[in-house]
């Protein structure tokens, strides 16, 4: 670790539960409230005063949820659907089938104008397990006012991940195979694309087949470089236990070129699934499953990369966002499902949201 | 358990004579007399047990029986046919015992113990890496261990402490270091070898089914060498040791996490101050000494690898257990615990109380093998034959000697002897079986198609039988023979040690009289069909 | 690392050489006088042993690390640990099965599944025993493979075509790779285990060498196994059976090499079976059935033991099994050989249906399913039914024992028939009596 970073702290301040799994969460504006995408709906959850209301379902599990302009939500699910919500009216607003299979994943811009959201099934595609190319587009961009389609933009399934700039010029995603593809919103021309190969899988020891690819992306501030997480490789991906891995490329250059990744002897093993960045550039956060190792949620010099903090939560992390202060850090997950007791008996609750005080 | 220094007189006779005890007179007195050597024990032990099962042993092997399984099991190849007749023709009546005895003393033997103990600790691998094992010294390293005799215990804590001070143990580096700072593959390779225990299955979670092997076994076990990093420095490549770090948590099934504490098999977890998580140990020279030689790598001042070497293998009876049980399964075809490196409470032992006292004798002897190895073949059940008896199905009961597939270096020297008299370790038809046949000690033997393909269509063997055309090999010592009867009996002496029998005789003899304008390439069929026939490919 | 296979022992007896080797003897009398009179030798007498034979067959699609039942055949739609695929209807009134399997609902006619499957072993290398071999070990001896009894009791010993073949691509595998290296024929002796082919794995040093002529190499071969038999014969001895069982493979494979060749397979076929390796050796079984063989085990390693990423491996692996089986089943029946074919599709046990934290289904022997179509298996039956979240079998319960019968019966063979062992305890094709569910056979 370089003498000029400095280290800081996680420190646990407040926990709450929910029923199901939280598969996607967003900060409400008021920092006083969790919009929570569920297995089993989008979940309203106060704080203060604590108060936890189901707002409505999907026909499956919730994957993302977003904020839009007033007082609107949009989130998209594994029934392939966006759904509207006015959280003000209690009023689901519009129903839009944007895909034939689920959605992956789903961002709205910074300035909550647009809505990205991708698809894609792995089907055998080759002897080897390849995957099959698109049977629909991988990736749809919305309005997010009118619910209007604008972009339908071509990948390799699964693409699992999307994220739009900060700057709402481009829009990237993530697949499978490690694939980034990167597109221009106003003309839907492929600006980049490139593929690494750490974060897949292909099973030697149980499975001839394809595990992991890329499960969160996020654009650095400046829009000029993308950060990726996920798994390292592993021979075995059943077993779980590839690195807690991310990379930073710069996509803008002719041919994007790695600069940054997980430095040497600060990961433990685990999937990781969601990265965050600071509101001032501070750092980033990462969050996904602890397999081995002491951490599960972590803290990255946004310059050095450096890791400067780490906590272990106890549960897997689908989620984190820094308060608008950038002095906390909110984290949502889940831990694995109870066994039921009796048929009847409802699951103790294993939806997970906690906050972390940055020291 | 056997009455230590005293021994009923009367049942030490009836066991010498090879009766059941219940013939035994009805007076029995009670004397005092040395304490029996192991190869007693083995023979009252194994005795006691057929007794108990009311099973009669087959028995005891001929001398042409013993003469060529003695030479795979102690030389790694089958005695020349000049071999077999100076032992044929012995008439000492101890001249098995000193069969071994000029055995154990041989180049040869070396060469075989050191390819077993190769193939069992590091695995079958590709020939480059096998250049490797060689020039770093692995090899003669093992080598050294059998000639010299030396002590398992020191020989076993060498290898894991891999930190040679001299220059006659560097090659002691190379079982950690070839596995390339993989720390699971290197903790799931220890303890079957040193400690006889599979621990494959504690990687996720609690053993299902053997309580006693725990996740937080497998996970201390990997804690003891996950400081080492591979270094080439001035001495040669080594694994050097870091003073801070390897501190992680494993996950259990439910997501549960536990800290990977130094600990192994119930050994008291080592006091070692773990950082708080996301704290970063600082390296500092303060915490290391330096190694020895002086130009050596630095050494932690608290090292985990001596620790372990400390902690759990200096005494623990477990290194001496797996060593006895694995060479008795190598001599006598599985382990006294089959499978043999599976000790665990789901495996019981056939013969407890042999398997105690042979590990007794072990450890008190100095952990030698050569004196271990001794005493088995020496048994009365070593020197069984391997016709089953009628009646008796239960191979754990020892009481016929249990044939195995030859291993690979020992099929390509007693090829090579066969057809050319002599053989070289390091001949091309050695490398080329190595990577066909890898098993060295089944479980149980399956001889697979693909063995009997390779067999069949590989060019290895046909091309190194073709091109044995010097005066000397036996197709032209076989041509040279008068009649097709003597060139039968030559080839059947050369490559069975033993004469033929009169349908054999007549069968290969109709062969060749059908071939008589192209004798040569004939006999190659013969021999091609002999070395190939189950009679060779097996240690009987 | 060293190849050392991970299982029991052996039974130990060598009483299954005996009809060969009273065949032996009669052939040895007749003499040796000529090189077409050894390949007498090579024969193994049919005799009376063809009476029995129903010309019946099997393909087992052995789902290896165990499937879940909930993305599969026993879906729980609507609940809490129902995962986020749906249910779809099928052409059975009220019947749901995975909306990943859209092309078995069009068949359920010709299929019946068990959905109230309850077994013991909870470990995949004891599970794969016991649903492999039909009951748990009981050591020292070695209970023969389901592909095994079927071989010996409907398998065409002169055939060229190994009457069992394992298909399976996949060199490593875990517990599935220990339990491939250990015994598979058991009791009934080496020459019923399996020959194992499967993509590029498939079997080397299978052509003759240029430099030996196809006469050589008979004679050769001849010399061989007169010795080797004799060898075998005079000491009773289970090792040279072996050695002698690989060996009488050889030219059998030999001849019937461009079988596990895929790429001889119609191409037409094999775009609809589908690209991936599973999928082209369940063709390549249908295609071995057609030429012989009687039973073909078809796996792919185990890529079914989902702990981690559960969904996005069922989303990939049911579909797959869905065509395969789709595609398997019409082939058949197009061919007028379902009457006779039985194809069974299973893992070693469930999943289960609580969710880990690892997005993951973990091991599950209580409450499971598996489906079967053909020779002599009703269709349109589905046996059994597990509670709401499918903890528990709620009726119609299965375990090993009754499939096994069950299996058995469909394919003509006496279930409670004993083995015949000199020397050995008594052991029965399914012990214990174990009856077969009426409800799924014809």
């Amino acid at each position: 670790m370089s003498e000029a970073t400095k280290t800081l702290t996680l420190k646990k301040t407040q926990d709450w539960k929910l029923p199901t799994s939280v598969l996607d969460a967003a900060l409400a504006d008021d920092e006083n409230a969790m919009i929570a995408g569920c297995m089993d709906g989008v979940y309203r959850l106060q704080f203060e005063p604590h108060q936890e209301e189901l707002l409505y379902q999907h026909e499956s599990y919730v994957s993302s949820v977003g904020l839009l302009k007033e007082n609107q939500i949009v989130s998209a699910g594994y029934d392939g659907g966006l759904r509207w919500f006015d959280v003000e009216q209690r009023k689901l607003l519009r129903t839009t089938r944007a895909h034939d299979f689920w959605s992956w994943d789903m961002s709205v811009s910074a300035d909550r104008s647009r809505i990205a959201s991708v698809t894609g099934q792995y089907l055998a595609g080759s002897y080897k397990y390849e995957p099959q190319s698109e049977k629909e587009p991988s990736l749809k961009v919305f309005a997010a006012d009118s619910g209007d389609l604008l972009h339908q933009l071509p990948h390799i399934p699964s693409t699992q991940a999307v994220a739009i700039s900060p700057d709402n010029r481009f829009v990237a995603a993530g697949n499978l195979m490690g694939e980034v593809r990167v597109f221009d919103l106003d003309n839907g021309q492929m600006a980049a694309n490139w593929t690494t190969p750490d974060f897949t899988s292909w099973g030697i020891i149980k499975s001839h087949c394809y595990l992991g690819g890329i499960f969160d992306l996020q654009f650095t501030p400046d829009s000029q470089s993308l950060l990726l997480c996920g798994m390292g490789p592993m021979r075995d991906p059943m077993a779980g236990n590839g690195r807690q891995l991310w990379q930073r490329w710069d996509w803008k250059k002719e041919t994007p070129t790695l600069l940054d990744q997980t430095h040497q002897g600060q990961s433990g093993e685990g999937l990781m699934e969601t990265l965050a960045i600071h509101p001032r550039s501070e750092h980033f956060a990462m969050g996904g499953r602890l397999r081995g190792g002491d951490w599960n949620l972590a803290l990255f010099d946004l310059d050095s990369g450096d890791r400067i903090a780490s906590a272990k939560t106890g549960f897997r992390i689908t989620r984190v966002q820094y308060t608008a202060d950038g002095k906390s850090l909110f984290v949502a997950g889940t831990q694995g499902q109870p066994k039921p007791k009796k048929d009847d008996s409802p699951l103790p609750p294993f939806g997970r949201v906690e906050r972390y005080e940055i020291g | 358990m056997w009455p230590a220094g005293k021994l009923l007189e009367t049942s030490m006779f009836f066991i010498c004579v090879g009766m059941t005890v219940t013939n035994a007179p009805a007076q029995q007195v009670v004397v005092s007399i040395p304490a029996p050597g192991p190869t007693e024990q083995i023979d009252h032990f194994i005795a006691q047990d057929w007794a108990d099962r009311e099973i009669e042993p087959a028995a005891r092997c001929s001398d042409r029986d013993f003469v060529r399984r003695l030479y795979l099991d102690l030389a790694g190849r089958v005695p020349t046919a000049q071999e077999t007749d100076v032992f044929l023709e012995d008439q000492r009546e101890d001249k098995r015992q000193h069969l071994v005895d000029t055995l154990l003393q041989s180049e040869d033997h070396v060469h075989h113990l050191a390819d077993v103990l190769d193939a069992l600790l590091m695995g079958r691998t590709d020939e480059g890496k096998y250049a490797e094992r060689a020039a770093n010294h692995w090899r003669s390293y093992l080598e050294e261990f059998v000639r010299q005799n030396r002590p398992w215990n020191k020989v076993a804590a060498e290898i894991l402490l891999a930190r040679p001070e001299n220059q006659s143990e560097r090659g002691a580096v190379w079982y950690l270091y070839e596995q390339n700072n993989n720390h699971q593959a290197i903790a799931e390779s220890i303890a079957p070898f040193f400690f006889g225990l599979r621990i494959e299955c504690a990687q996720c979670h609690d053993h299902m089914i053997v309580d006693e092997i725990k996740q937080s076994d497998y996970w201390g076990l990997v804690a003891f060498f996950n400081r080492g990093k591979n270094t080439k420095t001035k001495l040669g490549p080594r694994v050097v040791e870091s003073a801070i770090g390897g501190f992680s948590e494993f996950a259990d099934l439910t997501g549960s996490s536990y800290p990977n504490l130094l600990s192994f098999l119930g050994s008291p977890p080592l006091n070692e101050k773990r950082p708080a998580a996301g704290q970063d140990q600082e390296d500092v020279d303060t915490l290391y000494v330096s190694g020895k030689p002086s130009d050596a790598p630095r050494v932690p001042k608290f090292s985990r690898r001596q620790a372990f070497i400390e902690q759990v293998v200096t005494g623990n009876r477990r290194i001496a257990l797996a060593m006895v049980n694995r060479v008795w399964a190598l001599l006598m075809g599985r382990g006294i615990v089959h499978p043999f490196d599976e000790m665990d409470s789901m495996h019981p032992p056939s013969h407890p109380d042999l398997l105690d006292e042979l590990t007794n004798h072990f450890i008190s002897s100095g952990y030698k093998m050569r004196g271990l190895i001794r005493s088995i073949v020496l048994s009365r059940a070593y020197q069984l034959s391997s016709r089953q008896p009628p009646g008796v199905e239960d191979p754990a009961s020892f009481a016929w000697a249990l044939e195995r597939p030859l291993t690979a270096e020992q099929m390509a020297r007693s090829v090579q002897l066969a057809v050319r008299g002599k053989f070289n370790n390091d001949a091309p038809l050695l490398h080329a079986f190595r990577q066909q046949f890898r098993d060295v000690l089944p479980d149980n033997f399956v001889a697979p198609v693909a063995d009997a393909l390779y067999l069949s269509n590989h060019p290895a063997l046909d091309e190194f039988i073709r091109a044995s055309n010097a005066p000397n090999h036996l197709r032209a010592q076989t041509l040279q023979q008068p009649t097709h009867s003597k060139r039968i009996e030559l080839l059947f002496n050369t490559i069975f040690h033993r004469p033929p029998a009169a349908s054999e005789q007549k069968a290969i003899t109709d062969y060749l009289e059908q071939r008589e304008s192209d004798l040569g390439p004939a006999i190659d069929q013969v021999v091609w069909s002999m070395l190939t026939s189950a009679e060779f490919r097996l240690n009987h | 690392m060293n190849q050392r296979p991970n299982t029991s022992s052996t039974c130990g007896s060598p009483e299954h050489a005996v009809h060969r080797r009273l065949f032996l003897q009669g052939s040895m009398a007749a003499g040796a006088a000529s090189v077409a009179s050894f390949n007498g030798l090579f024969s193994i007498p049919a005799a009376a042993e063809q009476a029995k034979r129903q010309g019946k067959k099997c393909i087992l699609l052995w789902l290896c690390g165990a499937p879940s039942q909930f993305e599969t055949w026993d879906p729980k739609p609507g609940t809490s640990t129902s995962g986020p695929f749906r249910a779809i209807p099928t052409n059975l009134p009220g019947i749901h099965i995975s909306q990943l399997m859209p092309r078995c609902a069009t068949i359920m006619d010709k299929l019946a599944v068990i959905r109230s499957m309850k077994t013991e072993p909870s470990e995949h290398f004891q599970g794969i025993d016991v649903l492999t071999r039909g009951d748990k070990p009981r050591p020292p001896f070695t209970r023969p493979i389901l592909g095994s009894v079927i071989a010996q009791q409907l398998g065409d010993l002169d055939s060229p075509v190994p009457q069992f073949v394992l298909l399976d691509p996949c060199p490593e595998g875990n517990e599935f790779k220990a339990f491939k290296s250990g015994n598979w024929a058991g009791w009934l002796g080496a020459e019923y285990g399996p020959v194992r082919a499967g993509g590029k794995y498939s079997i080397p040093n299978l052509g003759r060498l240029d430099s030996i002529s196809e006469l050589d190499h008979q004679d050769r071969e001849t010399l061989r196994a007169f010795l080797s038999r004799k060898y075998e014969n005079d000491r009773r001895s289970e090792a040279a059976s072996s050695h002698n069982a690989a060996f009488q493979r050889v030219a059998g494979l030999m001849s019937c090499a461009p079988l596990f060749d895929l790429d001889q397979l119609p191409p037409a076929d094999r775009e609809r079976y589908g690209p991936g390796a599973f999928a082209q050796h369940a063709l390549q079984a249908r295609h071995l059935i057609e030429n012989g063989s009687t039973f073909v085990m078809v796996a792919n390693g185990m890529p079914w033991d989902n702990h981690v990423f559960q969904h996005e491996m069922h989303q990939m692996l049911v579909p797959e099994l869905d065509n395969v089986l789709f595609q398997l089943i019409t082939d058949l029946e197009d061919r007028g050989l379902l009457e006779d074919t039985l194809v069974i599709a299973m893992g070693e046990f469930g999943r289960t249906p609580w969710l880990n934290e690892a997005r993951g289904r973990d091991h599950y022997p209580n409450a499971w399913s598996m489906a079967m179509s053909g020779a002599g298996i009703r269709g349109g039956v589905v046996h059994g039914a597990t509670d709401k979240l499918g903890r528990n079998v709620v009726e119609g319960h299965t375990d090993n024992r009754q499939l096994f019968a069950t299996i058995f019966r469909a394919l003509g063979i006496e279930p409670d028939q004993e083995y015949d062992l000199p020397g050995l305890p008594t052991f029965r094709r399914v012990e214990e009596d174990a009856q077969a569910v009426e409800e799924v056979l014809l």
